[in-house]
């Protein structure tokens, strides 16, 4: 397969962001952070963070060391080798060896029955198939150390919650559309809660704050 | 010692916000608006990203247990110092067990009160901002209240010799008013998508540090898309069509389409704009903002020369200049 072709367009006056359509898929997310390590590799002066999502990446900088145009042409010469890439791009810097991360799932969320109904399985089938596959970090947001999973089995995919919770605790595991997630404070939220894990998942005051980055991959383990 | 005697309904201690940390989800936070922070920090001698109190919406009042330098400035409110109107832009020094009381701001909506060498607080992920939503920051990051008690990051200078008010000349403060906001519109070559927007809008009641809603009669196909990194300024189109400003608190990523975003020169003229209030939202070209951005630095850099002069006129009285060979 090729990417489709990027369209480059400024995010305000100190961001450059880089987007290749709407899809979602495991191989354009490694294109995308391979492109993006490889502009932040660049160092160029006066960028202060690349930041990867789905099927885009921004580069922001400081308006007042670099313009806008430098920028771009910086991150268009960086894209040009890869335009009719057939394979994700590799990201400059030896991207270090992460294994993948084991979270443990105590399958007990407050909607894991009315999932089971609405899926038409048993709950043990939905603990399962939620539990037997390795997941992709897509994309942080939302709040800090909300990492967003994917792909979920088919079979689970729901849409969110009509009514939103107020209030979601912390070390939920929920699902909802295609994604998972653990909730890494406590926000409101309209996921359907499946399970909890005591994982930390965020943690301001340590360092590294996020347990989990773009690119990791991701195991729940059923638990109790 | 800062003693909170009566908080108002929205205080929390904010700098200039944290950056680097967006691949996390970390928002920048900070102060709303940003110029003022600066030139108040300016004025009292600090660092321009030192901490202060960000104050809104309601009345309230301060006591102080010990000496210390303050200004406030942004909003504008009624500020009385032991009964005594004070005015923005001009530091006051305090005496053990002076109050200070702050009205609701009468006009524009922040109001920062500094201190010398800063509000104290724990830098938490490279700063000392009020993360409201992620509960860090600050005060435990949550708001400041009643009863609270804060500190001044060291006590002041031993040198310093203002204790008399001085007042930064009026050509140097910032404007509060500009109701006129530029944007820069998104330019996709390959998008079939260009959200097109300018013209008048109202800023709607639902607006807060995370964004400003705008309410304006312009129909706009607002939708929803692979969610994008976002940053404070970046306008949105939900699938209402009403726009939302990303204001400090906003998160790193949005799935609105994205029309575009308010240049970093007119962001802090925004967020001192009050619920119900009419802006403009004008197109402008990245040279543009650029100019006006230039513009807002050299306000700061002229602020912090004239500092710098009065603060030596005022504690070497007698100066002997080098001749010249």
């Amino acid at each position: 397969m090729t990417f489709p072709p990027p369209s480059i367009h400024a995010l305000g006056d100190s961001a450059v962001t880089v987007r290749f359509g709407d899809a979602i898929s495991g191989e354009l997310s490694d294109h995308v952070l391979g492109l993006a390590r490889n502009v932040g590799a660049e160092g160029i002066e006066g960028v202060i963070e690349v930041v990867p999502s789905y099927a885009s990446f921004s580069v922001i900088f400081d308006p007042l060391v670099v313009r806008f145009s430098e920028v771009r042409e910086h991150v268009v010469s960086i894209l040009e080798p890869f335009r009719f890439s057939p394979r994700p791009a590799r990201g400059a810097s030896p991207s270090r060896v992460r294994l993948p991360i084991r979270i443990q799932v105590r399958y007990d969320g407050a909607d894991v029955d009315e999932v089971a109904r609405r899926t038409g399985m048993s709950s043990e089938e939905v603990i399962q198939l939620h539990s037997g596959r390795e997941y992709r970090v897509f994309v942080l947001g939302f709040v800090p150390g909300f990492a967003y999973l994917g792909p979920l089995d088919d079979r689970l995919e729901l849409p969110r919650r009509e009514a939103p919770r107020k209030r979601v605790p912390v070390g939920s595991v929920a699902i909802a559309g295609t994604q998972t997630a653990v909730y890494p404070s406590s926000t409101p939220g309209g996921w359907h809660l499946i399970g909890t894990t005591a994982q930390t998942m965020f943690d301001p005051h340590a360092d590294p704050a996020a347990l989990l980055e773009v690119g990791d991959r991701v195991i729940f383990e059923p638990i109790g | 010692m800062i003693a909170i005697t009566r908080a108002p309904a929205y205080l929390t201690i904010q700098d200039l916000g944290r950056t680097g940390q967006r691949s996390i989800g970390v928002p920048r936070s900070g102060a709303m608006d940003r110029l003022t922070l600066e030139v108040l920090n300016t004025l009292l001698g600090n660092a321009r990203g030192d901490a202060a109190l960000e104050w809104a919406l309601s009345a309230g009042e301060i006591t102080f247990d010990e000496g210390v330098r303050f200004a406030i400035g942004g909003a504008e409110a009624v500020c009385l110092l032991n009964g005594q109107a004070i005015e923005s832009w001009r530091t006051y020094r305090t005496a053990p067990g002076d109050r200070l009381t702050i009205g609701a701001p009468s006009r524009g909506r922040f109001l920062y009160i500094g201190v010398a060498t800063g509000i104290q607080a724990d830098i938490v992920l490279g700063s000392r901002s009020t993360y409201l939503a992620g509960g860090f920051g600050g005060l435990h990051g949550r708001m400041v209240r009643t009863r609270d008690v804060l500190h001044s990051v060291a006590q002041s200078r031993a040198n310093e010799v203002r204790d008399l008010a001085v007042a930064l000349p009026a050509d140097l403060r910032p404007r509060l008013s500009g109701d006129r906001i530029r944007f820069i519109h998104r330019v996709d070559e390959n998008d079939t998508f260009a959200g097109i927007i300018a013209g008048d809008f109202v800023i709607s009641q639902s607006s807060d540090r995370t964004g400003y809603r705008l309410a304006g009669d312009t129909a706009m196909s607002g939708g929803s898309i692979t969610s994008e990194p976002v940053l404070p300024g970046v306008i949105q189109l939900p699938p209402g069509g009403e726009p939302i400003v990303l204001m400090a608190d906003a998160p790193t990523i949005g799935g609105y389409r994205i029309a575009g975003a308010v240049i970093s020169a007119d962001l802090d003229a925004l967020a001192q704009r009050v619920p119900g209030e009419r802006i403009t939202l004008a197109p402008v070209t990245m040279e543009e903002a650029g100019a006006a951005l230039e513009e807002r630095e050299s306000l700061v850099r002229d602020v912090e020369a004239w500092a710098r002069n009065h603060r030596t006129r005022s504690s070497s009285p007698i100066s002997i200049k080098p001749l010249r060979p």
